[in-house]
């Protein structure tokens, strides 16, 4: 809130001729009595001047500015306007230059408190500034784009998008390992058993072949009988094949226990 | 979210080269992003549903093969009850249109490779035996050598195997003094 003593008053200094309206709220209170009384003060004006908005109260009492609204009833002009406070002669500014266009108004409330209203009535938003390290500050959304350039470090990552970092495994399936069970799965579409080999095939599609796979057979005993080694076939933008053979001597095409595929790259 | 099992069909997949591919079509899955012909049930969660129309299934069908050595034929919905389970004769497997059942000749020929395979390596200790027992000078014992070789040679083609109407007729003709352990029913011989 803003107080005024019998020394002190608020002026406005405008820089053009759009119209404007001020309306002042306040109350004063005489200080021997605590008697307070409500008060207000219209102002037109329509020249480029300081003109005074809330005059000084009498002396022994303290003005308590409740309100000060300034308006640009201009149908097309636009004002500066700067409201100061004068006590005893010396001049503080209560708040920054404020550009108002037609139908905009800069409005104090209660709690001192400067708003600045648009012809609409919408409040004009704080520019925060851009978090970072050492600033704190507003911060948005990466995009698709963002987290496969993979690079900002003043962007949030979201839960839909995170899987675009390059880093980031785009599918990834369990099965058995005679492709009955699909026992786990992210983003793939269907297991084929072949005769030697099990075709996974993939929801979202990689960009092009060019995509790593990660292919394990899980072993049916800790032996060279019962080692499984994995392999793959044929790697499509789509879909991948993958076979294993055992860890005897001479090796033989065998079934593992399970497979655990993933892969890694840009998606489509 | 807890741990989530994907919902599958079966589809019996018959290749132009006559052999046959068994797909698990997912109809319930999870991702970021809807598969071709599926629609959200929690996108949130990142389920989704795709019905095994005919459209969907052959989109998935002609996908998945789309780079593949082998080409798709025909293909049709399965019980997953009915696929066998032992895979020795997985090779032998078709789809007569009711049921996948073992195409006995392919199965067969499985069985002899399997034995040519085996004994590649019983027939090189033989060779040693043979020239040992030549080195010794026993000649009683060379014509054994000789004899083991020629049951070895003549094993693909026992009557037993010709004769065989089923995996299990197969299976049973197996003579593990000669060649080992028989392999188990989940592999497959290196072609």
């Amino acid at each position: 809130m803003i107080n005024l003593e019998s020394t002190d008053k608020i002026s406005l200094i405008s820089s053009g001729t759009a119209d404007l309206d001020v309306f002042a709220s306040y109350v004063d209170r005489i200080s021997s009595t605590e008697v307070q009384t409500p008060g207000r003060k219209p102002t037109a004006i329509v020249t480029a001047a300081t003109t005074d908005i809330v005059l000084a109260p009498a002396a022994g009492t303290v003005r308590n500015i409740k309100s000060i609204v300034i308006k640009n009833k201009h149908a097309s002009g636009s004002q500066t306007v700067t409201p100061q406070i004068n006590v005893s002669g010396t001049l503080y500014e209560l708040c920054s230059d404020c550009i108002l266009l037609a139908g905009e108004s800069l409005v104090l409330n209660d709690a001192g408190v400067w708003f600045h209203y648009d012809a609409n009535g919408g409040v004009y938003g704080q520019s925060l500034p851009t978090a970072s390290d050492t600033v704190v500050g507003g911060i948005r959304i990466a995009t698709q784009a963002e987290q496969e350039g993979a690079t900002s470090t003043v962007i949030a990552v979201s839960p839909g998008r995170q899987h675009y970092h390059p880093g980031s495994t785009k599918f990834w399936v369990k099965f058995a390992g005679n492709s009955t069970t699909i026992n786990a799965s992210y983003n793939m579409t269907s297991i084929t058993d072949g005769t030697t080999q099990a075709t996974v095939t993939i929801a979202t599609d990689f960009s092009s072949a060019d995509w790593c796979v990660q292919a394990t057979a899980v072993a049916a005993a800790a032996t060279a009988a019962g080692a499984r080694l994995a392999s793959c076939l044929t790697m499509a933008a789509g879909s991948i094949i993958v076979f294993c053979v055992d860890g005897n001597a001479t090796t033989a095409l065998a079934d593992p226990t399970s497979w655990c595929v993933a892969g890694m790259g840009d998606h489509a | 979210m807890d741990h989530f099992t994907p919902q599958l069909v079966k589809f019996a997949i018959t290749m132009m080269d006559g052999s046959l591919q068994v797909m698990s079509f997912v109809t319930v899955g999870r991702g970021n992003r809807l598969p071709w012909g599926a629609s959200w049930i929690d996108s949130e969660n990142g389920l989704w549903r795709r019905h095994p129309t005919d459209e969907n299934v052959r989109y998935e069908i002609l996908k998945t093969f789309e780079d593949h050595p082998e080409q798709p034929q025909k293909w049709r919905m399965v019980d997953a009850a009915l696929i066998p389970e032992d895979r020795t004769f997985r090779g032998a497997w078709e789809d007569d249109g009711e049921k996948i059942i073992h195409n006995m000749e392919k199965a067969r020929e499985i069985h002899r490779e399997r034995i040519h395979y085996a004994r590649q390596g019983k027939i090189k200790e033989l060779d040693v035996a043979y020239q040992r027992a030549d080195e010794d000078g026993n000649p009683d014992g060379k014509r054994a050598v000789v004899a083991k070789k020629q049951i070895l040679r003549n094993l693909p083609d026992a009557t037993e195997i010709r004769n065989a109407k089923t995996p299990e007729d197969l299976k049973a003709f197996w003579p593990e003094d000669l060649l080992g352990p028989q392999p188990i029913g989940l592999r497959v011989e290196l072609k």
